[in-house]
């Protein structure tokens, strides 16, 4: 029994941990968890400008974040998402876990 | 060393193994569709991302069952040593040749960068080479 004693106890530790950090369907930040094809904007800010940064699959908001906006005093939104592949121009979308803004990065 | 200490270094360690497997194949089942995009989203896995996503975590928790039970505790330890030296390779790779890297795993480990999370796993292979090594010379000893 002895042999078993800290097995168990990693068990317990490790389940407990897991059940801690799990996100939960409830609550909100699972719609920030969803990937998205990228594009950037125009200078008007409101239409995508071509294609996406991503043409191999669906990537996450946190993948683009540090790397991919530089900070100019031109433009904020940055990038862009859609769950699929869409056209040149295509208007922006409003929900904002689907835009980067520039301001986002550190 | 005396074979007590041996045997709870080995003991220890195997806990530690069976924490960590525990709690990142259960992570990566609760969020499995998550997993499977980053998967997808790896230029070198990407072929093979559905498989991997589901045998990756039943592994690692066949690696716990092994570790758990005395008998089959070596086995388990040589594979959580293969298991680590494998994602240890794969992150030394990404970190080489890989432009964008994808989002890491979850949990608590996704904290780490991917450069932290290289040497945090070439912590735990050589630890899991470690133990091997000292169950050797425990089976030394006890001849």
């Amino acid at each position: 029994m002895k042999s078993f004693k800290l097995g168990i106890l990693a068990i317990v530790a490790g389940l407990a941990l897991s059940a801690f950090t799990t996100v939960t369907k409830s609550q909100p930040q699972t719609v920030l968890l969803d990937p998205y094809y990228w594009y950037h904007v125009d200078l008007t800010q409101t239409e995508t400008d071509g294609s996406t940064v991503n043409p191999s699959g669906l990537e996450f908001k946190s993948t683009f974040v540090e790397g991919d906006c530089m900070d100019d005093d031109d433009t904020d939104i940055c990038l862009v998402g859609f769950s699929d592949p869409v056209p040149d121009g295509t208007p922006i979308p409003s929900d904002p876990a689907q835009i980067i803004r520039e301001t986002e990065n550190p | 060393m005396k074979p007590l200490a041996l045997t709870k270094t080995i003991e220890a360690i195997s806990a530690v193994f069976i924490l960590l497997f525990i709690y990142t194949g259960i992570t990566k089942l609760q969020a499995h569709k998550i997993f499977l995009i980053t998967l997808t989203s790896s230029p070198l896995l990407s072929f093979a991302s559905d498989f991997l996503s589901w045998a990756i975590p039943v592994v690692e928790l066949i690696i716990v069952a092994a570790l758990f039970i005395p008998r089959y505790r070596v086995t388990g330890l040589k594979a959580s040593a293969v298991l680590m030296a494998l994602f240890t390779t794969y992150i030394g790779y990404m970190l080489l040749t890989a432009s964008k890297l994808p989002c890491s795993c979850g949990g608590i480990i996704k904290k780490l960068s991917w450069e932290q999370h290289l040497w945090l796993n070439v912590f735990l292979t050589l630890l899991a080479l470690t133990a091997i090594y000292l169950q050797r010379r425990l089976k030394f000893l006890l001849q």
